[in-house]
């Protein structure tokens, strides 16, 4: 699956936040998206997911949907999902039903056994959840509650998996836990596209870094990678 | 007593499932349709007004007045609810329950110029005899709509706690951010709730009206009295509005039989205030879950 981004801007009001943005994308690929708060990552991401109008043309396999389609329910059915930034998460219903609903990118029906395959699923990448699960979401930690986020994104089945800001606000040793975990969906062939301010983790995980910066996006050569890497 | 007692079921079931519409489309929505008492009597009064006037069949009658509210609800969502929630989010459900309002007195204005001052009600969707239970007297009708109150709360409770979509309705009024990213369309999915509460609102106004016939303004006290009944359910928790409608109906059945008549809603009211003001904690927060 290829993600292609030919000349978006993306403006909010007067203030433009994603300017003339050429790029592509493989679910081949792990994608770090690196540069200051405020320069345009969380756009960027948004824009790709449906969620932030814009100008220009977001394709994917070649391919846009009709003026009718809500942008974003068609990036997920094509496999594009979003962990936004704060995770979005539903903090009155429990752990479970938020994951569950994950599941609604490419069903209306849940069945037993689809159900205990996404939860059996979750468990084996996020044993601490299992206490939780009828917990409800808003109760948890902000790591636990990363964790249901990416569970629910899992859920939706994604070929590209992106992750605006996972480690912000949590401990070291809870995001260090994160990325392990993402290098092992890396490792089971996922793509990712990771958009972090603070860097290092995100550009370890990925093979291609993006940085974006006042709005302008430009591919990172390997050299300027090793040395982003201390 | 036993008569007063089920008159007030019935007339509760009426509040408690204006009520549950209330609640169903806040959950999604954060709308509160305070219209949906005008509505139910317009639908009402139409239907009751295409049988006198042009003879047709009750269910014809009843399907063209649904696919009318249908499309009616489609273009409210369409042209009012749709602009206001992209430009307002901050104050959306001030702005449309003032929206709903106006909606409501324009209904009711409507109907007092289409239909006119008079009682309408539609036959009985299922007439005969009443029955007899010793001293209690009991319609037909009225088992119908109790029948079908029962029936179609369990069945949207269910609805709500088991299927996807159920809890796709409850994540709608959490986080629209969170639906979107998992491919949910919010604005398809309030569209639906507001078309299918319309018109269950609707089909219980024509239920009920030929127990206790509708006049052109009967739907904004009904209306209100099911957004007391919504009110402590915390606007959503559908199933409690149906219990504390009933509730409802029963103490207003009670005060009309026992203490005052001409004063009836008056004093449901009071009493409401009262226990409001002695257990204010009963209301908990509008909008939260238990």
């Amino acid at each position: 699956m290829k993600i292609e981004l030919i000349d978006v801007t993306v403006r909010y009001g007067s203030i433009i936040a994603l300017s003339n943005c050429d790029l592509v994308i493989g679910s081949d690929e792990a994608v770090a998206v690196i540069g200051p708060n405020g320069n345009g990552k969380s756009s960027l991401l948004k824009a790709i997911a449906g969620l932030a109008s814009f100008d220009g043309h977001i394709r994917v396999d070649g391919q846009e949907p009709s003026r009718r389609t809500a942008r974003s329910s068609w990036a997920v059915r094509r496999g594009v999902v979003l962990v936004p930034e704060r995770r979005a998460l539903f903090p009155r219903m429990t752990v479970r039903d938020n994951i569950l609903l994950g599941c609604y990118a490419f069903t209306r029906r849940l069945s037993t056994r689809l159900r205990d395959q996404v939860m059996a699923e979750t468990l084996d990448l996020f044993p601490e959840l299992e206490t939780k699960l009828n917990s409800d979401a808003g109760t948890l930690s902000g790591g636990q509650q990363q964790m249901v986020a990416i569970a629910r994104g899992l859920a939706s089945r994604p070929s590209v998996l992106m992750l605006d800001e996972p480690s912000l606000g949590l401990a070291e040793i809870v995001v260090h836990k994160l990325y392990d975990t993402l290098s092992t969906l890396r490792t089971e062939g996922r793509g990712l596209v990771v958009a972090e301010e603070s860097p290092v983790n995100a550009i370890r995980l990925c093979d291609k870094v993006v940085s974006v910066e006042r709005g302008t996006v430009a591919v990172a050569p390997a050299p300027v990678r090793s040395e982003m890497i201390p | 007593m036993l008569n007063d007692l089920f008159a007030g079921i019935v007339s509760g079931c009426m509040y408690g499932v204006f009520g549950a519409c209330i609640c169903v489309l806040f959950r999604v929505s954060k709308v509160v349709n305070i219209a949906i008492g005008d509505l139910a009597a317009f639908a009402t009064l139409a239907v009751a007004w295409f049988i006198t006037n042009h003879g047709l069949n009750v269910w014809v009658g009843i399907l063209i007045v649904l696919v009318a509210f249908a499309l009616f609800s489609y273009a409210y969502d369409t042209l009012v609810t749709r602009p206001i929630a992209a430009r307002s989010s901050k104050n959306f459900t001030a702005v449309m329950f003032f929206f709903t309002l106006a909606l409501s007195l324009l209904v009711e204005g409507l109907g007092q110029l289409l239909f006119g001052s008079e009682v309408h009600g539609v036959p009985a969707l299922w007439s005969g005899a009443n029955f007899k239970i010793g001293s209690l007297i009991v319609e037909r009708p009225a088992i119908l709509l109790i029948a079908v109150t029962v029936v179609a709360t369990a069945a949207m409770g269910a609805f709500l706690r088991y299927t996807l979509i159920g809890r796709v309705i409850t994540a709608c009024g959490q986080n629209e951010t969170g639906v979107r990213v998992v491919g949910v369309n919010p604005n398809r999915i309030r569209l639906v709730c507001f078309i299918g509460s319309v018109l269950a609102g609707a089909m219980f106004g024509i239920l009920v009206s030929p127990l206790l016939g509708f006049t052109y303004s009967s739907g904004l006290s009904l209306g209100t009295l099911g957004l007391v009944a919504a009110a402590f359910a915390r606007l959503v928790n559908p199933i409690r509005a149906v219990v504390v409608g009933i509730l409802i109906g029963v103490a207003e059945a009670l005060i009309g039989g026992y203490v005052t008549s001409s004063y009836q809603v008056v004093m449901v009211f009071g009493v409401l205030t009262v226990v409001i003001l002695a257990r204010p904690k009963i209301l908990g927060t509008l909008g939260s879950f238990d």
